[in-house]
């Protein structure tokens, strides 16, 4: 099956891995490991002075997997660009998972301020990926503005009801100039095979792996699902049976005997 | 001296943002300081000195996203 | 540049494969929810002849759906026949003996009110030969100035123009711009047109990558059918050529064009292939449902009842009432003209020959008051 290049970088599974909701690192760890990803998300949050914790990078920092860190939390651009700044000092990376979601109940992407946020961290020298709605004309301006992929959301963050935007999500990858990967709202498998057979670049999975009854299992199944629905794709997928019999009514091309 | 970091306030004999950095036990990677909005990069670390009452925000690494 | 992609394409290739097309393709082509230029091959195929029916129900509901039952109707000026190039096929030739003619200023505002008389006209082409020295950008430049106060949608088919020559017309409120390609087969082409500018193919098939980045609003296509034999390829080229376009010019309207030749009447360029009525139709309905969304023109080179059927099944934009001799509506009506128009017709036998069959013929869709980019500052 064929590459993906995202920033420059070559990935060989297109499944991404979101690193929230699980109950520990260790768990977190072996859903890593089992589903094969190259990428997985990372967040920022505040030290605590008196008590300290784990360290969750541990877990994470082995070679080959592309640390990809999220601006979640911040309510608009110029937030976004502060915490992208600390994010590239933390990480060393100008990888950047851009969301902005002020809408802390459906979290919901802000399009105006991931527009705005992206054409600076451009200019900043991130590799940006933004979270976004699956609107395919702010997919084109996102891609205009220089994002080196476009995340559109399949249904609200946490929700695992699969691909409620397909319609739009079609429409997203047929126009696409750069890499798309579905990201929020893949629940199953299923969900994530649909996206690839569709045509998607990659699907990001978070929340149907980290509460699975079992996660490393569940990550697993997902590796499986993404690896066949994007050779379905590559296979070019048979056209589905449609009613194309001719309507019992006067002909149309008769002006042509 | 007192210094506020993420807000709360924190007795430090620390003379600088590394020794901070040190005292506190935090991981040699996947932190950041910041002051006010200006970032503290980790080569500055050393020369940024601290004063009393100062407000730092230091982030570290954190499963999610 | 799309001369590029081009390259990698293969004339021959093409050929063969949509010779080699059978019924089962055709299904495909007809059942994929969004068909591929490989589809549109198969819906020009030979083996798709029996399907023409079917073919033509789909055409006519895509188009109903994205356009309604309505005709946008434009009507040519053209503003000289002065022209540098060697074109075999046009009366314009360079060596053609004959008058020609650069409108003034004073005769462009007779033939724009000439033209108001016939109908209540707001789509305007401008056509010009190739005479940069005498009627170039600036000539153009003036000629939109006049037309503006009087038409909405202002569009010209002249010779291919450089990225800023494009942007500078869109200043004085070019629309669109129309410019046939007349053949992607790179080799032959010289050979149709030997001398002048025109005779450059890359300039030519990168115009439309220029009026893209110049932003151009609406870019118009066609293949001059009647130069090359195998004329199912080089509109198969012209389909990669639209996709190419769509997918990097993505705020452009596309339109495109089946100018058919016709025999020659007097001893001058004879067609190298004769495409039939049901052919014609057969290639308007396979654009149609390779693409629901491209405006599909047809100028007064048919004849009347094939016009008036094919509004209702594909067709969404005609001219009405065309003179093509520059000058033809008032200052020269007895001009050499550069096609034989074949629907003679006025524009009100047109408009209700259209009603009569069930469309509404659209005079305007488009204000030049809602384009920033006019030099005046509305």
């Amino acid at each position: 099956m064929s590459d993906l290049i995202i920033g420059g970088r070559t990935f060989r599974s297109r499944l991404f891995l979101g690193t929230g909701k699980f109950r520990s690192n260790r768990e977190m760890a072996a859903a890593i490991a089992a589903s094969g990803t190259e990428m997985v998300t990372v967040a920022m949050k505040r030290i605590e002075t008196t008590n300290a914790s784990d360290d969750m990078l541990v877990h994470v920092q082995r070679d080959g997997l592309q640390l990809l860190p999220n601006t979640s939390g911040v309510r608009d651009a110029e937030e976004a660009v502060f915490a992208a700044q600390l994010s590239r000092e933390a990480f060393g990376t100008n990888f950047l998972k851009l969301e902005i979601h002020p809408d802390p109940r459906y979290l919901l992407p802000d399009s105006t301020e991931t527009l705005r946020a992206t054409e600076e961290l451009v200019k900043l020298g991130f590799v940006v990926l933004p979270y976004c709605a699956a609107d395919p004309t702010l997919c084109k301006r996102l891609a205009e503005a220089g994002a080196a992929a476009v995340m559109p959301l399949g249904a609200p963050i946490g929700t695992n009801l699969g691909l409620r935007t397909r319609d739009f999500l079609q429409i997203i990858i047929e126009q696409a100039t750069v890499p798309v990967v579905v990201d929020a709202g893949i629940g199953a498998p299923s969900h994530a095979a649909e996206a690839m057979e569709m045509g998607a670049d990659a699907c990001l999975v978070n929340t149907a792996i980290a509460v699975a009854g079992q996660p490393a299992a569940m990550a697993a199944a997902f590796k499986q699902a993404v690896e066949a629905g994007r050779q379905a794709f590559e296979a070019v997928l048979p056209v589905q049976a449609a009613n194309l019999r001719a309507e019992a009514s006067s002909p149309l091309t008769a002006f042509l005997d | 001296m007192q210094v506020f970091v993420n807000n709360r306030p924190h007795d430090t004999s620390a003379v600088n943002v590394a020794e901070l950095v040190a005292e506190l036990q935090l991981p040699a990677a996947g932190i950041a300081v910041a002051q006010g909005r200006s970032l503290i990069t980790k080569a500055q670390w050393a020369d940024t000195l601290l004063t009393e009452g100062c407000q730092l925000t230091i982030i570290k690494a954190a499963r999610g996203g | 540049m799309f001369s590029d992609e081009l390259a990698r394409l293969s004339w021959d290739d093409t050929t063969a494969a949509i010779a080699a097309k059978t019924a089962d393709d055709v299904e495909r082509a007809l059942r994929r929810p969004k068909p591929t230029v490989d589809d549109f091959m198969a819906l020009i195929s030979p083996a798709a002849e029996p399907y023409l029916e079917i073919m033509a129900r789909l055409s006519r509901r895509y188009t109903e759906e994205r356009f309604g039952r309505t005709v946008s109707l434009f009507i040519p000026l053209y503003l000289t026949n002065s022209c540098t190039n060697s074109c075999v096929y046009c009366g314009f030739h360079v060596a053609n003996k004959m008058p020609r003619t650069i409108l003034t200023p004073a005769e462009m505002e007779r033939e724009y009110a000439a033209i108001k008389e016939l109908g209540p006209f707001e789509n305007l082409l401008l056509v010009t030969g190739e005479n940069p020295a005498k009627a170039g950008v600036p000539y153009l430049a003036k000629a939109l100035d006049l037309a503006k106060p009087h038409f909405s949608n202002l569009k010209i088919e002249v010779m291919p123009l450089a990225t800023e020559e494009y942007a500078e017309l869109r200043r004085h409120g070019m629309n669109g711009v129309i410019c046939f390609q007349e053949t992607y087969h790179r080799d032959n082409y010289k050979s149709y047109h030997p001398r002048g500018m025109k005779s450059n193919f890359e300039w030519r098939v990168n115009g439309f990558d220029r009026m893209g980045q110049a932003g151009v609003h609406s870019i118009g296509m066609g293949v001059l059918i009647g130069l090359e034999k195998e004329w199912r390829t080089d509109l198969t080229m012209m389909a990669y050529h639209l996709r190419y376009l769509q997918h990097h010019y993505w705020r452009t309207k596309y339109s495109v064009n089946f100018p058919r030749m016709c025999p020659a009447e007097n001893g001058g360029f004879q067609p190298n292939c004769l495409m039939t009525d049901r052919e014609l139709a057969q290639l308007t309905f396979a654009m149609r449902i390779f693409d629901h969304d491209v405006d599909i023109s047809y100028s007064t080179r048919e004849l009347p009842a094939f016009r008036d059927h094919m509004a209702t099944l594909g067709v969404t934009t005609m001219s009405a009432g065309s003179r093509t001799e520059p000058g033809g509506y008032a200052c020269y009506p007895e001009a050499l003209e550069q096609f034989e128009v074949s629907d003679p017709r006025s524009v009100d036998e047109v408009v209700n020959a259209l009603k009569t069959m069930g469309v509404e013929p659209v005079w305007k869709d488009w204000d030049s008051v809602f384009d920033k980019h006019l030099s005046d500052g509305r």
